[in-house]
């Protein structure tokens, strides 16, 4: 029980700490004055150099000192079931997290961070604000004992539920008995008082089973099915920010320049060198993704945990993101042309989280095998496959919405836009309308979802498969949209909102949303479980 | 878990489709049309801007652009004036429903059971009028949140409060 006292008193980050606070600041200076600093380093007027250098030392050391006194205003501490976080110096602030609030506690370590055995810690709450509390470096030890305290407290706290949710947690037949019943949910004695070791003594220690792990060959695998092509634009759209930069630095003219380039990829010559640089930028985009990949997944190992999901991974940054069962929303998996030919799906489980964080801490496999997938699908769903499943399509219609967004508006745009070359617009681009219109019909065949008396599951997409597991009680609200045309042909877009984004079945007989709509709204309204 | 095996009469359920809307208060006409009637008036000023500086060179585009404002002025007030038609909503025990759009239709159902909380909010124009909106947020992000527009301010404060009450009714369930 010594790790519920812990963390009763108000704690500072590990001393290692100051080192990450400093490197941020210094970061954000530079990212904010790169430029500047680049002109006074290539400036000829030697004058202004002494005066900027005087005023960058300045700053370092303001910097410095900032860094160090936030760090010894830094505190952390759990009290009444709050996490709470005092920081400032001039201007303090007190966060409070109520701990039933929190969806992930998430650990990342760097190089830095191995070396001195320490990790940063990221604990999402999930309102919609996004706060977000940040240990910058705590002892690897202290962070594990952080978060078995969390979810300790917070099992004290939800454990009403588990007794409704016991045919999912039937292994742990201390959950069962419901002798926590008598606890009432959110009273913040239980996280301090008598019978708060009782409850959490019962929580044997964290269990967990490998689940997966990936080899160096799935590694390359995945590297090799990754999306390139948003690889080559994130390139190009760095390169184009970077010349903009530079051209403001240094009062180059890059409209000149580009106009000079088009010129010359008139002639024959220009055309040559665009033969080449193209497949040669493709290729380099190619092993940026491979590399990229390799060091985020490399040795990438998910876990079954007690209470959820935990996967780690990376080379030189070591993230581990973990997902508690209860708090995944909903499961989506796909797989792209490359990942059907090694077999190879990749899986999100989308957990509810603020915004601008949801991206970032939910568990994402990129790759692995149907038996994962499997494992996960009954571990969230477990009477997926109980009910006798209804198969349903969508209505033909989707195929003219499909073949007008990816065939005949791009093409129409390419036409309009290679107009005013000199010898008229390429014809080329109506090449794609058969086969956007083959890709449009073949969308419409792909689309099927089937529906049980717990939940449903989506399945569509021609090149890329995507997927979609949803439980009826995970649903936070409804729409059926309809626009003019739907009314008067009787269909309508059905939306499920969760806490963790949107489900769309689109163009289904309106009378079929609408009955969708009335059980499942009766499914979620009856249903006492904690959702999230 | 009770549920779980008792038999549900699919047709018996409660269908959002009959239950009986209500309408906004009228009063929410005068303050789209004023609303839609700044928003192109400030865009008629642009247009009266870009006439006397002479910037367009051919005097035809001017006159084309004055006649698409007229067209799109005219259609934005139609549409103004539909969307108090059309928009409605609904309490029922367990949920609020809400129905808005003229030309995309939708019609939204929360649960109270999965509402984090509620909030009035008044804009000076709404205010002028008496109006208030009410905003219903539910958790993790903005896609499933509800606003009601055009509530009569008294309205909205009632169902604001009855909405708060549910939510902690709901809360102590849990």
């Amino acid at each position: 029980m010594e790790t519920i006292n812990t963390f009763s008193q108000p704690t500072r980050q590990s001393s290692i700490a100051i080192l990450f606070i400093l490197g941020n600041v210094f970061r954000i200076l530079l990212r904010q004055l790169w430029v500047l600093v680049l002109v006074v380093l290539f400036n000829p007027k030697k004058q202004i150099f002494n005066n900027f250098t005087l005023f960058f030392i300045g700053l370092a050391a303001f910097g410095a000192i900032m860094s160090i006194i936030n760090y010894f205003n830094y505190y952390f501490y759990i009290k009444d079931g709050e996490l709470v976080l005092e920081k400032g110096v001039f201007r303090k602030t007190k966060i409070n997290v109520p701990l039933d609030r929190v969806q992930t506690v998430n650990f990342k370590q760097g190089i830095l961070h191995q070396a001195f055995n320490v990790v940063a810690v990221e604990i999402d709450t999930a309102g919609s604000t996004g706060k977000e509390f940040t240990l910058q470096a705590i002892r690897k030890e202290k962070a594990e004992a952080l978060r078995e305290v969390i979810s300790s407290l917070q099992s004290t706290v939800v454990s009403p539920q588990l007794s409704v949710r016991s045919f999912e947690q039937s292994e742990n037949p201390e959950f069962t008995s419901g002798q926590h019943s008598f606890e009432q949910s959110g009273n913040p004695e239980f996280t301090s008082g008598p019978q708060s070791p009782n409850a959490s003594s019962h929580i044997p220690h964290p269990s967990q089973t490998l689940l997966f792990q990936l080899s160096p060959l799935d590694l390359l695998k995945i590297g090799v099915s990754q999306n390139h092509f948003r690889t080559a634009g994130i390139i190009m759209v760095f390169f184009l920010s970077f010349l903009d930069d530079m051209e403001e630095a240094f009062d180059f003219d890059l409209g000149k320049k580009m106009e000079e380039l088009l010129g010359l990829a008139r002639d024959a010559d220009a055309q040559h060198y665009l033969l080449i640089g193209v497949p040669f930028f493709l290729i380099i985009s190619f092993l940026i993704t491979l590399v990229n990949t390799s060091l985020r997944y490399f040795n990438l190992r998910l876990w079954r945990t007690e209470s959820g999901f935990k996967m780690e991974s990376g080379l030189f940054t070591r993230q581990e993101v973990s997902a508690q069962l209860r708090k995944i929303q909903f499961l989506r998996w796909s797989s792209s042309p490359l990942m059907r030919w090694f077999n190879m799906v990749s899986v999100r489980l989308q957990q509810a989280a603020s915004v601008q964080v949801s991206r970032k801490l939910s568990v994402a496999l990129p790759g692995c095998y149907e038996a994962q997938v499997d494992v996960l699908r009954a571990a969230y769903f477990p009477r997926e496959k109980e009910y006798p499943i209804e198969q349903h399509g969508v209505n033909k219609r989707i195929i003219r919405r499909q073949f007008m967004v990816t065939g005949v508006f791009p093409v129409l745009v390419l036409l309009l836009l290679t107009y005013s070359w000199s010898d008229g617009p390429s014809w080329w681009w109506l090449l794609w309308l058969p086969i956007s219109g083959w890709l449009s019909v073949r969308h419409h065949r792909t689309w099927n979802w089937f529906i049980n008396d717990e939940g449903m599951r989506a399945e569509w997409g021609v090149i890329n498969r995507k997927n979609v597991l949803l439980q009826w009680y995970k649903v936070q609200a409804v729409s059926i949209r309809q626009s003019y045309f739907f009314r008067r042909t009787k269909l309508a877009h059905l939306i499920l909102h969760t806490a963790a984004g949107t489900v769309q079945i689109p163009y289904i007989p309106v009378e079929k949303a609408r009955a969708i709509q009335d059980f499942l709204l009766y499914k979620v309204e009856i249903d006492q479980r904690k959702w999230m | 878990m009770i549920f779980e095996n008792s038999q549900i009469a699919l047709s018996e359920l409660p269908h959002v489709e009959d239950v009986d809307f209500q309408r906004l208060s009228p009063a929410y006409r005068n303050v789209e049309y004023i609303a839609t009637a700044i928003f192109w008036g400030m865009v008629f000023f642009g247009w009266l801007i870009f006439f006397a500086t002479g910037y367009a060179k051919l005097p035809i585009l001017t006159w084309v652009m004055l006649g698409l404002w007229v067209m799109f002025f005219a259609l934005s007030m139609f549409f103004a004036g539909k969307r108090y038609e059309v928009a409605g909503y609904a309490l029922r025990e367990h949920d609020i429903i809400h129905k808005e759009g003229v030309y995309w239709r939708s019609v939204t159902t929360i649960p109270f059971n999965r509402m984090q909380h509620c909030e009035i909010s008044r804009g000076p124009i709404e205010n002028a009028f008496g109006l208030a909106t009410l905003r219903v947020f539910t958790a993790g992000g903005s896609s499933s949140d509800l606003s009601i527009e055009g509530l009569p301010n008294e309205e909205a404060q009632r169902i604001k409060e009855f909405i708060t009450q549910k939510i902690s009714e709901q809360k102590e369930v849990l």
